[in-house]
Formats: structure tokens, sequence, C-alpha cells
């Protein structure tokens, strides 16, 4: 049986928000029938990949009055994904869609972790792959990162980023503001991820320069144990550093990018 | 009714009552002409709580959803006969059967469809009962609920579409209505949405036939099985039931509207349910005895559930080689069903939906009195072959299955386990700030998912019970339940003589109240410096995001 040691694989998720009703303009009056597309690349290692099918995922948006909304609200943050979570009809609609979108993200993860096992418990060849990078194109909503954290996914071998360009793209949400939707520490200009970081905070972020146009990066520190720095950004050709510092347990030290793809010439098909 | 009777004997006389004229039969055979053979095949493997019997080291056997089922319905032929036997005298009767836009002559009819509402209404519990609605509101997967819990209503309405359809024919012939007219008044009266407003009381109300008989059931095992909530718990024993029920009906009536009256001693006895109610959650089923353990099996299913609902691959491993009994979501995954052309998800429902379906696919093959551990076992195998998941986090998953088992093994008792798991104190807040809590501590529990597993849970209200009205006034809501009357004041002044006079509110049975929430840290490992800094954590994170602590947290 031959064996494939692919160091990493990449995943770039891609996501938009719409209303599903034709004619509508965007105004305050609120869309009652939403979707949200999804699709994502995936690329193992330096080797070929694939995309998925994009596709669509409708949802009706609840009806909402002020009372009941006012009930529910508070299961976790929400930013306001449609302009703010002072009405409680946006907030509403917000939470709704932010539960979506964490749906799909989540789904799609499960999808490609599927995918990736299958491999590796094919028959005649042999696949191991040793970690998975799953990057997200748009901003890291407290929702999605919630529905993210509770797969309680190993941080060591899983780990999830949020790409964004500032000011935020109206795919995101029509209304969507970089100053309700990002953390304002998240909105700092750094070259990369700083040291300043926090025992309790599930996503860590920082802003870049992409030639003229700012970068949102934003990172999920799962389980709030692992120190992880980004150091390059594009995928799949990112390359990570990795120091896993878990209060004193299990620290571990990760291979340089150029002993990865030493491992990965070393490790090709073998007859 | 003479109160020297026996239980059995009192109830016999009740069905002996409906029978045809010369014929004596038993309530046995009063109760398998009127329940269908599915509800018993539905419910007798459920047991009563769960778990919690395991977690007590007995064995649930006879404390099963079906034994509990019997005797509520027990309680509701009683119940019903009194205040039929009322209505004729007063010549209300057709009354009745107007409003409901029944023909004369349907009193038969109309007794069968209360009472099978009443034996009906657990058929929407799924294994786990209340745990498992608690885990899928956790993490926001239940569609707005129509009276009961979203879940509940979900699997109760598929399944009363799915397994009674000849009930529901035979019904509306004997009513000449439609079939489904006479479905949709038994989910109805199960929901507490219907409009004849003292067989809603019977059903679902505050103090229905479900609440008078778990009340006592579960008293009378705590009591055998127990020293946990203490002497505290009604009288228990065939004649005091009977007495009990007795004084009970004594002062009822039905009035012009079909509101249920309730004066003197009746309205202290149900005074003294809605306390014993209350008390039990206060001190057995919510205590933090219990829930220490419960959120242990509580994180178990929901891992589960989460990889089964989102991964198909999981889900397919997990159901392999069961069959099932019903059509709730069979065929798809929650991908291929958002993403067939046209469809509009209601996603909630459609995960509702999936759960239920796996959950009946894995007690359909585990028909013992154990069915819920077992199920729960088969859960945990499947967690632990995961190689997606952190390492720390599978060790505290083990670490939570290893305490169970030795706990229903009997090896070691709950009041040792819950010592060693509990961290400190429980953290009590107000009822009114348990979303905020909710919205705080959410994120600390990602991130200590590796050490501890953070509990908060709020106590019930003692206006429990179906739908009601909300009255808002310029101080507060209170919530109104208008098939009631009640005497005048609060219910301390409830007595001799006092007469039913105004409807049964919040503000009525404020004195019962415990609204309260409470937190606790849970250390599968056993209590340590580190848990007791997360416990530290916890508390600084409340305090910081507004949350007003009840008591003041013990110096260590």
């Amino acid at each position: 049986m031959s064996r494939v040691f692919v160091p990493w694989a990449t995943i770039g998720f891609a996501w938009r928000l719409g209303h599903a009703l034709p004619g509508h303009q965007g105004g305050w009056d609120l869309p009652r029938l939403m979707f949200v597309d999804w699709t994502y690349v995936a690329t193992l290692g330096l080797q070929d990949g694939w995309i998925r099918r994009p596709v669509r995922w409708r949802f009706p948006v609840p009806e909402s009055d002020p009372d009941s909304a006012a009930e529910r609200f508070g299961a976790s943050q929400v930013r306001g994904l449609f302009g703010g979570v002072r009405s409680a009809r946006l907030a509403r609609l917000s939470e709704e869609a932010e539960r979506v979108i964490g749906d799909v993200i989540t789904y799609g993860l499960c999808e490609v972790l599927d995918f990736l096992k299958k491999l590796e418990e094919g028959d005649g060849e042999q696949v191991k792959v040793d970690n998975v990078q799953f990057v997200i194109l748009g901003a890291a909503l407290p929702k999605v990162v919630g529905r993210l954290a509770s797969l309680r996914l190993d941080p060591v071998r899983i780990r999830v980023a949020w790409f964004c360009p500032v000011p935020i793209p109206k795919w995101i949400s029509e209304r969507a503001d970089e100053f309700l939707l990002i953390p304002p520490e998240h909105l700092r200009e750094e070259s990369e991820a700083g040291e300043n970081w926090e025992e309790e905070r599930l996503v860590r972020g920082w802003c870049t320069k992409r030639g003229e146009k700012l970068l949102l990066v934003q990172q999920l520190t799962l389980l709030g144990a692992v120190r992880a720095q980004v150091g390059r950004l594009g995928m799949g050709r990112s390359t990570v550093r990795q120091e896993y510092a878990s209060k004193g347990s299990d620290r571990r030290r990760w291979p340089s990018r150029k002993s990865l793809q030493g491992k990965l010439l070393a490790a090709g098909p073998k007859g | 009714m003479n109160g020297a009777l026996s239980y059995v004997a009192e109830r016999d006389v009740v069905a002996a009552e409906y029978c045809p004229e010369g014929e004596r039969r038993s309530f046995e055979t009063c109760f398998a002409e009127l329940v269908p053979e599915a509800a018993r095949s539905i419910l007798e493997n459920v047991s009563q709580w769960g778990l919690k019997e395991l977690w007590l080291g007995v064995a649930p056997g006879n404390h099963s959803r079906w034994n509990h089922t019997k005797g509520a319905l027990t309680i509701a032929l009683w119940w019903y006969h009194h205040l039929n036997r009322h209505l004729t005298s007063q010549g209300l009767a057709k009354d009745c059967l107007r409003q409901l836009g029944l023909k004369e002559g349907a009193e038969d009819a109309l007794r069968k469809l209360v009472l099978l509402a009443v034996a009906l209404h657990d058929i929407g519990h799924l294994p786990f009962a209340h745990l498992l609605g608690e885990v899928l509101e956790s993490i926001n997967w239940v569609p707005e609920g129509k009276g009961l819990s979203g879940l509940e209503q979900e699997v109760l309405e598929a399944r009363l579409k799915e397994h009674f359809q000849g009930l529901w024919n035979k019904l509306g012939s004997e009513l000449s209505c439609n079939p489904d007219s006479v479905q949709a008044a038994v989910t109805d009266l199960i929901s507490g949405r219907h409009g004849l407003p003292w067989a809603q009381a019977i059903v679902n109300s505050p103090i229905d036939a479900d609440k008078l008989d778990y009340v006592q059931r579960d008293s009378e095992f705590l009591r055998s099985h127990t020293s946990i909530a203490g002497g505290r718990l009604p009288p228990t024993g065939k004649e005091q039931k009977a007495q009990w029920l007795t004084e009970f009906f004594a002062e009822q009536q039905v009035n012009h509207a079909g509101m249920l009256c309730l004066s003197g001693r009746s309205a202290v006895l149900a005074a003294d349910l809605m306390r014993d109610r209350i008390y039990l959650y206060d001190r057995f089923y919510l205590s933090p005895e219990i829930r220490a353990i419960e959120r242990m099996a509580f994180e178990l299913i929901q891992q589960f559930l989460i990889r089964a609902v989102m991964s198909e691959r999981f889900s397919q491993t997990a159901t392999a080689g069961t069959s099932s009994d019903h059509s709730l979501e069979s065929t798809s995954t929650l991908g291929r069903r958002m993403e067939a052309e046209d469809a509009v998800g209601d996603i909630r429902k459609l995960k509702c939906g999936l759960v239920a379906h796996i959950l009946m696919h894995l007690a359909s093959r585990r028909r013992t009195s154990l069915m819920e551990f077992t199920v729960l076992e088969h859960m945990y195998e499947m967690l632990k072959n995961e190689d997606s998941v952190d390492a720390g986090v599978r060790d505290l998953w083990q670490q939570c299955f290893d305490q169970l088992w030795r706990l229903k093994e009997r090896k070691v008792s709950i009041s040792e386990l819950a010592k060693r798991v509990l961290v400190r104190e429980p953290l009590v807040l107000k009822r009114r700030q348990y979303d905020l809590a909710l919205e705080i501590l959410r994120p600390l529990q990602h991130v200590y998912a590796r050490q501890a597993l953070i509990d908060l849970v709020k106590l019930p209200r003692a206006l429990g019970g179906g739908g009601r009205w909300r009255g808002r006034t310029a101080r507060k809501v209170d919530e109104v339940d208008w098939n009631i009357l009640v005497p005048e004041g609060p219910i301390s002044r409830w007595g001799a003589g006092s007469k039913a006079c105004r409807p049964l509110t919040d503000e009525a049975v404020r004195e019962l109240e415990r609204p309260y929430a409470r937190v606790l840290v849970v250390a599968p490992f056993g209590s340590d410096v580190h848990s007791e800094y997360i416990w530290d954590r916890v508390r600084a994170a409340l305090l910081e995001g507004g949350v007003e602590l009840v008591r003041r947290a013990r110096r260590a």
C-alpha cells in the first residue's frame, strides 16, 4: 500500500448573504426570505484540489414583534449584521442570519473533514493529512465562532481563520459596518499577530496592509490554549508556525516551511 | 366518593360507570380500550426521569412514562366524572357541546377526546426526556414552540399524525366532523391551546392530571429510594391519594363560561400541589447534585447530536444497522434538504427533525428499561473515535462517561460523586437575568472545555403548564390562566369558605415562586485548584457582565 503524506490541506470558504425577493432594493422594509450562497476550494498540500459545487440555502425570516425578540435575544452575542441591534427587528434578523451562516460554515467544515477522512481510509492508497487550514472569506461573526467552537476541534490539527477586506464589502450585508461587526482591538494595523494575547478570547485579530488596502485577519483560538501566528497569507501556500503552550503541558513545536516542503518531496507516492 | 375506599377500587368504580349497563369492568380493561397500542410501544421503554433513576442507583423499572400515563389517566377519568356530573346537574353540558360545535348526545365522544389527550400527553417525548430539550435549546436548535417545547411539539404532531390516524377517523365519525379537526383538538388540548377551559384545566394547566400524578408518583419513588428532597414531600400511598383527590374535587365547579372554579379546600389543595411541584424542582429535579451529574450526560448527548446532524459520515455510522418506525426526516441530511431546488428550509425545524429521527433510530434497537443509558453508551463510543476532536476534550468525555458508568453500576453514590465533581457552591442569580448569564457563560465554556463544564439552569415558574395570556401592567408583565378561577388574594389567604372569583395569575401565587437561576461549575476530573480558578473566572465574568448574584460567595 502506498502512502501519501499531505502536510496540510487548505480550504478557502466563501459565502454571500442576500434577500431572495426579486425587486427588493435593500431599503428599510426588511426581506421575508433570505439566502446564503456558499462554496469552497480545497487544496491538498502542493497537490491537486477541488472546488465544491456552489449551493444556495434559503431560509425564511421569522415574524418579529418587540416582546418576543426581547425574550429570545441574548442566547449569544449579536453584533448586528443588519445595521446594529438597537431595533429588536434588526437584531432578530441579524440573529437568524448569523445562525444560518454558522450552520453553513459548520456543515461545510464537517463535509471537508468527512472527505479527508474518506481519503485517509481509502483502499489502495493511504493518505495522511497532517493538518487542515480553514480560511473563511468575511468577518468572524460571534454566532459563527460559537458554532465552530462547539465542534471542539483539535486546535493543533485544524485551524480556522477569517480574512476580510476593510471597509467591509457589500456581499456580507448591505448595512454591515466594520465598527459594529468587528471588535475595535482587531482593527489595529499590525504587520502580523502581536503577542497581546488574552486568555479567554475565542478570536484574535489584526489588520494588515495589502497594497493600498487593509485586510482584516481573525483567527479562532480554539479552547483558548493555543498561541498561533499566521506568518504569511495566501490560500494554498500559507505557512504556519505554531507554538502550542497549554499551561505548561503538551509543549510542541511545528516544523518550518522548508522542512514541510522537504517532507512533502520525500513523501511523494512510492511504488 | 368515599375516601376510605382504596385507590384501585375507586378508579374501578369510576370506570364501571362508563360501561354498558350491567357490565362491570376493571380500570385496566377500560384503559386498554381507550389507549391505542402504539402509545404503549412508544412510552413503555422511556423512563419517567430520563437518566435520573440510574443516578440514584435504581433501575427505572415501573417508573416509566407508560405507568405515569396510566396514573394521569386514572386521575383524569375520575376528575372528568366529577365535573361532568356537575355540568349535567347544572344543565351546562349542552352548552359545552354547543360551544365546541358538537351535536347533542356527543358527550361520550367529548369524554374520549379529553381522556385521549391525557393518555397521549407524553407521546412527544424522546429518550432523555427534558434533558434532550435542554440540550437542543442551549444551541438554539429548537423551533419556537406553541405551548410545549419546540422539540416536543414537533415530535407530538408527527406521531399523532402517523400512529393514530385510525383513531381520528373513528372519533371523527362519532362526532360527525373531519378527522383532522379531531386530531387538531387533541393537539391543542395537549399544547394548552384549547378553547374549553375546564377540559384544558384537566389536560394541561398548572394543576393538570399530569402534574397531579407525577408529583405524587415521583415523591413515592424518592421516598422509597433516596433521602434526597427530605420529608416535605406530599403524602403517598393509595388510601391517601384517594383521600387527597376526593378533597381536591370536592369544591370544584364549572361556571357558565366553562371555567374551572376552585373554592375552599379545592383551592388550598391546588396551592399545595403547586408548592410541592416547585419544591421537587428545587430540591430534586434541578438540585445541584442531580444537575452536576446530568451536565456530564448533557455534554455527551450534545456533542453527539451536533456531529450526527452536521456530518453525514458520522450520522451514517451512528445509525448503521437500525430501523425506525416513523417518517420524520427519514431520508435526507441537512445539506441535501437545504440544497434541494426551491427548498426554503426552516433550518431549526430540519435539525430538530433530524435529531428526532436519529434518536428514534437508536432507541428502536434498544428496547430495554435501560434504553437511555445504552443509547448514551453508544453516543460515547461514537465520540471517542472522532480524531478531529481535541485530545484534552476527548479525555474529559471519557472521564464523564466513566463517572456516569460508575454511578450506574453503584460503585459510587450520587452524593459522593457530586461532592467530588462540584466546584465550590452554586452561584445563584435572579431568573430574569438568565439570558444575560447564558450569553456571558457561553464563551467561557468554549475556552475551558477541556477542564470543566458550566451549567446554568433556571427554576420553573409556579404557574407551569400550557398556553396562557400575558397581561402587561404599568410595572410588570403577568401571566394569567383564564381556564381557572381561584379565591381573591394571595394563596396564603385561601381557605375554607373562600369563593373562586378571579383568574389564576402570577401575582396570586407569588409566595410560591423561587425566581432564581443557578450556575454550577462541574469538574469531571475532580474539584482542584484549576477548577476553582475557573469558578472564580465564572463569578467574575458574571459580575463584570452586570449579573446580580443573590448570595455572596463564601470565602474558601
